[in-house]
């Protein structure tokens, strides 16, 4: 009974501390590496990250894994070098609140524009083609602002020849499927 | 193609200009310009396997490699389109792209937000940014004496507005950044229709803050792959672009702007305006 009340009390230390991981920034991208988290927390930190998401589940937080091999969006290309895992919202939040956490309209839709014609071209687009189709919307230098805040923000990557992919931040934050389910759906107005 | 070929050795220059064509097919496809299953991949290679055994020199056989390999490429390209095709993911892209344009910005913003778990982050203090805020904060003057410096006694009369004078305190612009850019561009091009134009010569203006402006607009432009930079004897020639060109590798190029630097560029132009008029 008091070994599993210290083994208890052990993880929940450890839960803690994953939690200061995952939910405080350090460095450019938020989370933490997985091997970040191996060396701080010991080789069985993704039980701890169970028991955290456990935890999370209450407050509609979610712990994600995001990889190489992870996502629906990959399409087969390496575009992490190393899994991250990052905390995010398990269910959706309304447009209204969106815009409290300082989203414009105009960047949600262009977001999504852009998100889905990259899926439509099974995962790569010529950037000139996703301004093009922004910029019948929200005109052309907007457009190629908006394509720009995208790569900065890990939403959109370019190679080098100048075609975008789905990037880490696509793939940790967006439900691809209901994404283009819902577009499928969308009446024409 | 076969028929000739069954009649004996083929030409090398035309087995080589097929081989090629096979190449550039596959690189097309790969830059997404073409349908996968546009090229015959059966005929391709029955193309190469034709050619091979006339191949004598070291680089038909690497160019031999390198369409059996652009030829795998194409392959897998076909075999992720039939998984995607396959998946729920797959929407035609014409009838997306009429979609997309049809829905209206707040609609596709709520579909965005239907399928969005934005990641949940938080940023703390640290000790740099505590040590700079306690370095602002030394430095700041009491509120009174900051407030002084606006009392600037009896206020004008109330007037009404123009769009101009809306246009200079920033609340409504006469025309907007995409317009002020491509006047700036059409001016560029005119300007150097006989030649490289020298960049200290295009932005300085009347003032500096008209100066400032311009550097920040010609920057864009030459972000954005409208106009570059050339640097020749120790000055920087400002030259457009006949058709946009993005940078595959930017540079950054700081340029600094003091209200001194301005002064001698304008007297520079002045002195060249003079001499030039002798």
């Amino acid at each position: 009974m008091e070994r599993k009340a210290k083994a208890k009390r052990f993880f929940g230390d450890k839960v803690k501390r994953a939690a200061h991981l995952l939910l405080f920034r350090r460095g450019k991208l938020p989370g933490a590496k997985d091997w970040e988290l191996r060396a701080r927390l010991g080789e069985d930190y993704e039980e701890i990250l169970k028991q955290l998401n456990d935890l999370l589940d209450n407050v509609d937080l979610e712990v994600k894994r995001i990889g190489p091999t992870a996502g629906v969006a990959s399409f087969g290309e390496t575009l992490t070098p190393e899994s991250r895992y990052v905390t995010t919202l398990k269910g959706t939040i309304s447009l209204r609140e969106a815009r409290m956490c300082g989203w414009r309209i105009d960047s949600l839709a262009a977001l999504a524009t852009a998100i889905a014609y990259v899926v439509s071209k099974q995962g790569k687009a010529s950037r000139k083609e996703v301004e093009k189709i922004l910029g019948q919307k929200f005109g052309k230098w907007r457009a190629m602002t908006i394509v720009d805040a995208f790569t900065r923000t890990g939403y959109l990557g370019e190679d080098e020849s100048g075609m975008l992919y789905l990037d880490w931040r696509t793939r940790a934050e967006l439900d691809l499927r209901t994404l283009m389910s819902a577009l499928a759906e969308a009446k024409f107005q | 193609m076969a028929k000739k070929l069954e009649r004996g050795k083929p030409h090398t220059a035309t087995a080589r200009r097929d081989v090629i064509d096979i190449v550039k097919t596959c690189e097309a496809i790969e830059d997404r310009k073409f349908n996968p299953f546009l090229l015959d991949v059966k005929y391709a290679l029955n193309t190469l396997r034709k050619y091979f055994p006339h191949w004598r020199e070291l680089e038909d056989h690497c160019l031999d490699a390198l369409a059996l390999n652009r030829l795998s490429r194409v392959l897998r390209l076909q075999g992720s389109q039939l998984r995607f095709q396959s998946s729920s993911l797959y929407a035609d892209p014409a009838f997306l792209e009429e979609k997309l344009k049809a829905l209206s910005v707040k609609r596709l913003a709520e579909i965005l937000v239907e399928s969005w778990h934005p990641i949940a982050e938080l940023e703390q203090i640290t000790e740099p940014s505590v040590r700079e805020a306690i370095a602002y904060w030394n430095v700041l003057a009491p509120i009174e004496e900051r407030w002084r410096r606006f009392e600037v006694g009896a206020s004008a009369p109330p007037r009404f507005l123009e769009s101009e004078d809306l246009d200079k305190i920033g609340v409504q612009a006469i025309e907007t950044f995409e317009e002020t850019l491509s006047k700036l561009l059409t001016q560029l091009k005119e300007k150097s229709s006989v030649g490289a134009v020298d960049y200290q010569d295009f932005i300085c203006g009347e003032d500096f803050l008209q100066t400032v402006e311009r550097a920040v607009q010609v920057s864009f432009l030459v972000t954005y792959g409208y106009a570059r930079i050339v640097r020749s004897d120790g000055s920087m020639q400002l030259l457009p672009n006949e058709e946009r060109k993005l940078e595959r590798h930017p540079v950054s190029f700081p340029v600094s702007i003091t209200r001194e630097v301005w002064s001698k560029w304008r007297e520079k132009r002045k002195l060249n305006a003079s001499s030039e008029t002798k």
